[in-house]
């Protein structure tokens, strides 16, 4: 039965579609910048390499890599490393957790902004596999997974004491490198030993792969683990062990651009090094790009870090982790880093997070009460006028400080308390206006009790914010002039006022623009708090938030503030970690200090099943979403009906809103063999938003992916992809279908490798894209690519048909 | 008097502590991982012989290692002991199905550990003044020559017992070290900065070799290198 069930699925799958190739190609949704994104393994509680790779790179300024779990409605946002025709980032551990993440990108450009997979397609998902329980029922005692082994210290040793009793130890094999050596393997109850000295056979000092199989009392193939080690000489341990080690990356990129006939040249180079000497790191990466403007924030990037085991600090461009209502995912480019003693801890940060960027001026004004959004005050000394108009406003220079001393090394207890300071330079340039000055004051805890199984954290902050501090902090004039504006009573006790403006002044500029102007309703007030339980295969997580309407940092622009409520997710593994069911809820409400029409409810409710049977069966993912919001309004609320004409007024009723989203989700992938390698999947998206209020913007959306990559032979590798996408936004159809066809092919002992792939786009988005690189291996430590896309655009509305080339020359040296 | 009688019990009671499973004396529990310059092993009432690499332990063999020696020792579970020089133990543990207890009596000498956190098991040393639980945890463990013990942690948490008189019991933390006499009272301070090099020195294994050559013969010498 399970034979047959197994050779369906096989055949069905080769027959009905060949299959996802892998998930980029599932994941290829139209897009003016990007042509896919890459991941990494993505396994439960590990960290996830995100790879963006770009169509074209004209005029992007930043991208942003926004990604949730499904316990969580807020997205994360972090800000991608633009190198050259690829932006890339890493998805936390922590953040990375069954069954899947979601995830969307936002390109920035001076046109605006381009999201990809589309504002009104469901963000795309990265699924999570879970790690096998099995894999801890073969303990690989000899050599250590990725070490380095001296040739006369050689040997195999394989512990099954972990191994169930459903296991036959006996028939356990090794392979090394692919030979069955086996029969030269010593069994002693839960230990297999293999001594290749002891049967005259030599290993060779090079990178080897150690295999072994371990197969239930049926005799059926149980659990597989790998696991890689180098033979080296016993000289070369000493050295790693003992002395200075170091490696690096030298990457350089030379690429013409010709986009809707306009043709830029792009130059960078990448310098990666790391190096350690005894329990010390230190790595350091330098990007310069062509693309480095005075006009825009920085493109280049230089970082040095240094690291022990109570020591880390980075120099240059980095982005230093503090609790993160207060700094999470901000570049500073500076000096941060922490001490690290255990029962103290010190972190710190200090440095620039924008510089400045002068700017433009439209033209001199000499009427001093000139008025209008654009007109700033200028320095009359320097350009002979008081006021300008300005074309675009410019960046200050805006510097940070935060610290954080910590107490308890945060296995089972830990208390910091943050200070983060921000600030404008209102003299680094001239052309703009409102300098603005940023204090926040945090704390947090964590308390973990057995292992971490009962889990609470919580942290909480409060700022402070002067909106424009280019008249500096008040005069004593101009402080009795405002408190006299307050209650001319006040002044009696001006004295006092004078000492507290003193006192306060030493850390943030007191002047009329200082908020919050209405403290006790906590408006810049901010706290979480979650409690977590892991116990009996269920994790349970409940959280509160609440974020005050003016609640703001410096140290992390990408907070959704004006927002409280809870959530509560719930996550079962069953049949040993094959199995996983999970519900989250999420009941979040807005207008906290009464400062909207109405308050807004965010009902979120989120379920998946996910089967990973880890056998030649696939993989299945099947999840249903359904998404409330509402704000009690309609046409008859008084808010939204003209009190004169008693009728609603048009003007507000976009103020109602009332919408329900479903959403499907189903993803199937099967990695087998027949007659060929194959690794497919294939996904269903769809979702329905329904509009109750008078916008009746419903949107219904389907996503269809399908792929398949085959290895022929270890030379040659093909791909397939199918993606349909239909979507009704208010009854206007947006259809489009994108195939890609793609191969790999290794030639002249594997020195060439030749890479092209062909997209297709037909319907409402249409558009050809071709890509073709070819990799030569000078020697094995350098390489020399040459790569080029073809995109044909298609007219699209106001946009005429377009042909665009991109050809670049790369080049790769490591040491 | 009452120090070796305690000595004696222990050696004596260990086995039996280890409770209902008692160990099949066939099966391995552990395995020698490396082995430089004189190192010894004992089964049961065999004579001492030299170990080499991949020698397999079962419960009750002793290892012993002489000047400027090191073995390496790893359990079935994958936990690790660095036995230093001058240093002679003796292994027990007990496995119960997909588990192993494991209890290791240091005679004398200067043994490291690396053990990381494991469930429904126990690592034990035990020496003549002192027991030790350790779970999660790195640093070593040393007899002195008045066989009073000293333990030092550099991560997680060990709780100690004197085994003698005034059996003191205690908790020792990271970045601290115990001491426990023969009296039976036990000391706990913070590392000092010798104690601190001592204890990296000691998770350090990797040796040096000189070869001399010659016309007629090479000459290898490997040696530890000095802290």
């Amino acid at each position: 039965m399970y034979n047959v069930l197994r050779t369906f699925c096989r055949i069905s799958f080769l027959l009905g579609l060949l299959f996802i190739v892998n998930a980029d190609i599932a994941n290829a949704q139209i897009s003016n910048t990007i042509s896919k994104i890459n991941f990494g393994p993505a396994i439960e509680a590990e960290d996830v390499k995100v790879d963006v790779e770009l169509l074209q790179n004209q005029q992007i300024t930043s991208i942003n890599f926004f990604y949730r779990h499904s316990g969580i409605t807020d997205y994360k946002q972090v800000e991608m490393e633009l190198m050259g025709m690829n932006a890339r980032c890493v998805i936390p551990g922590e953040d990375v957790a069954l069954p899947y993440v979601e995830y969307y990108v936002v390109v920035t450009t001076p046109a605006g902004e381009d999201v990809y997979p589309g504002l009104s397609v469901e963000p795309l998902k990265l699924i999570v596999q879970a790690g096998s329980p099995k894999d801890k029922e073969i303990l690989i005692m000899s050599p250590e997974k990725n070490s380095n082994v001296a040739l006369d210290e050689f040997f195999v040793s394989i512990s099954l004491l972990r191994a169930t009793d459903a296991v036959d130890k006996a028939k356990t094999k090794i392979y090394i490198d692919g030979n069955d050596v086996t029969s030269m393997a010593v069994f002693a109850d839960d230990i297999i030993i293999y001594v290749p000295e002891n049967f005259g056979q030599k290993i060779s000092m090079n990178g080897h792969l150690l295999k072994v199989e371990i197969y239930d009392l049926q005799g059926n193939l149980y659990h597989t683990i790998q696991s890689s080690f180098t033979i080296v000489q016993k000289e070369v341990i000493e050295f790693a062990e003992g002395a200075f080690r170091y490696r690096g990356e030298v990457n350089a990129e030379s690429r013409r651009e010709d986009i809707r006939s306009v043709d830029t040249w792009y130059n960078n180079i990448r310098i990666n090094a790391d190096a350690s000497f005894k329990t010390w790191s230190f790595n350091s990466n330098v990007y310069v790009t062509s693309e480095e403007k005075k006009y825009l924030q920085p493109n280049n990037r230089y970082y040095a870090n240094i690291k022990s085991s109570w020591l880390d600090l980075n120099f240059g461009d980095h982005n230093p982790r503090f609790p993160s209502l207060i700094m999470n995912g901000k570049r500073v480019r500076g000096v941060d880093g922490g001490i690290y003693l255990g029962f103290f801890n010190l972190d710190f940060a200090t440095g620039q997070i924008a510089r400045p960027v002068e700017g433009v001026l439209d033209s001199l004004i000499q009427d001093k009460t000139a008025f209008a959004s654009n007109i700033v005050d200028i320095d009359s000394a320097k350009f002979g006028a008081p006021k300008g108009r300005l074309a675009n406003f410019g960046t200050y220079e805006r510097n940070l400080i935060a610290i954080r001393p910590s107490f308890g090394k945060g296995q089972n207890f830990q208390w910091g308390f943050t200070y983060l300071h921000a600030k404008d330079e209102p003299k680094s340039i001239d052309f703009s206006a409102k300098p603005k000055e940023n204090l926040v004051l945090g704390t947090d805890l964590m308390l973990g009790i057995d292992d971490q199984r009962i889990l609470f954290t919580a942290q909480g902050a409060f700022n402070l914010i002067n909106n424009d501090i280019s008249t500096g902090t008040f005069s004593d004039t101009a402080l009795k002039s405002f408190i006299k504006g307050i209650d001319s009573t006040m002044l009696k006790d001006f004295d006092d006022y004078k000492k507290y403006r003193d006192m306060a002044s030493q850390f943030m500029t007191i002047n009329q623009f200082i908020g919050p102007l209405n403290p006790q309703e906590l408006p810049t007030a901010a706290a979480d708090m979650a409690l977590q339980l892991n116990y009996f295969n269920n994790f349970l997580k409940v959280s509160y938030q609440y974020k005050g309407n003016e609640y703001q940092s410096f140290g992390n622009s990408f907070l959704r503030n004006d927002i409280a409520g809870i959530t509560v997710y719930d996550r079962l593994r069953l049949l040993e970690n094959k199995l996983f069911v999970s519900v989250s809820y999420e009941s979040l409400s807005d207008n906290l200090q009464n400062t909207k029409f109405a308050t807004t409810n965010f009902n979120n409710l989120n379920t998946s099943l996910s089967y990973y049977p880890r056998t030649d069966l696939p993989n299945i993912v099947i999840s249903y979403g359904k998404i409330t919001t509402e704000n009690g309004l309609n046409l008859t609320s008084p808010v939204i009906v003209d009190t004169a004409t008693k009728l609603p007024d048009p003007r507000r009723v976009n103020l109602i809103v009332n919408d329900n989203t479903a959403k499907y989700f189903m993803q199937l992938g099967y990695d087998f063999f027949f007659k060929y390698k194959h690794q497919t999947s294939f996904s269903v998206n769809y979702s329905d938003r329904q509009d109750e209020s008078p916008s009746d913007y419903d949107v219904k959306s389907l996503n269809i992916n399908l792929g398949a990559s085959t290895t022929w032979t270890e030379k040659f590798v093909s791909s397939f992809g199918l993606v349909i996408s239909q979507t009704d936004l208010k009854g206007t159809p947006f259809n489009y279908t994108t195939i890609s066809l793609a191969g790999r092919y290794y030639m002249m002992n594997d020195k060439l490798v030749l890479n092209s792939s062909i997209n297709p786009s037909f319907g409402d988005f249409q558009r050809i894209y071709a890509d073709f690189y070819a990799q030569y291996f000078w020697l094995r430590n350098l390489s020399l690519m040459f790569q080029t896309r073809l995109i044909s655009n298609s007219a699209s509305g106001t946009m005429p048909a377009s042909n665009d080339l991109i050809v670049g020359l790369s080049s790769r040296y490591t040491f | 008097m009452k120090k070796f009688i305690f000595i004696f019990l222990v050696l004596t009671s260990v086995p039996f502590l280890f409770g209902g499973n008692l160990p099949v004396k066939d099966s391995p529990v552990a395995i020698l991982i490396r082995a430089m310059k004189d190192v010894t092993f004992k089964k049961g009432d065999a004579d001492w012989a030299a170990a080499k690499i991949g020698t397999t332990l079962n419960t009750s063999d002793e290892v012993k290692t002489g000047e400027q020696s090191i073995a390496l020792i790893k359990f079935t579970d994958n936990s690790v002991i660095k036995v230093r020089e001058n240093s002679s133990l003796k292994i027990y543990a007990d496995k119960n199905k997909q588990s192993i207890s494991k209890n290791t009596y240091v005679e004398k000498g200067t043994v490291g550990f690396n053990v990381s956190k494991q469930e429904n098991e126990e690592f034990k040393f035990t020496t003549p003044t002192m027991v030790a639980s350790i779970r999660g945890t790195e640093g070593f463990i040393g007899v002195l020559n008045d066989t009073s013990s000293i333990l030092v942690v550099t991560q997680g948490l060990v709780n100690v017992l004197a085994s003698l008189g005034l059996q003191q019991a205690g908790s020792v933390g990271a970045g601290q070290f115990a001491v426990a006499t023969n009296n039976g009272s036990i000391t706990i301070s913070n590392l000092t900065v010798q104690l601190q090099n001592q204890a990296n020195n000691i998770q350090q294994v990797t040796t040096r070799k000189v070869i001399i050559r010659t016309n007629l013969f090479n000459l290898t010498i490997e040696y530890l290198p000095a802290p």
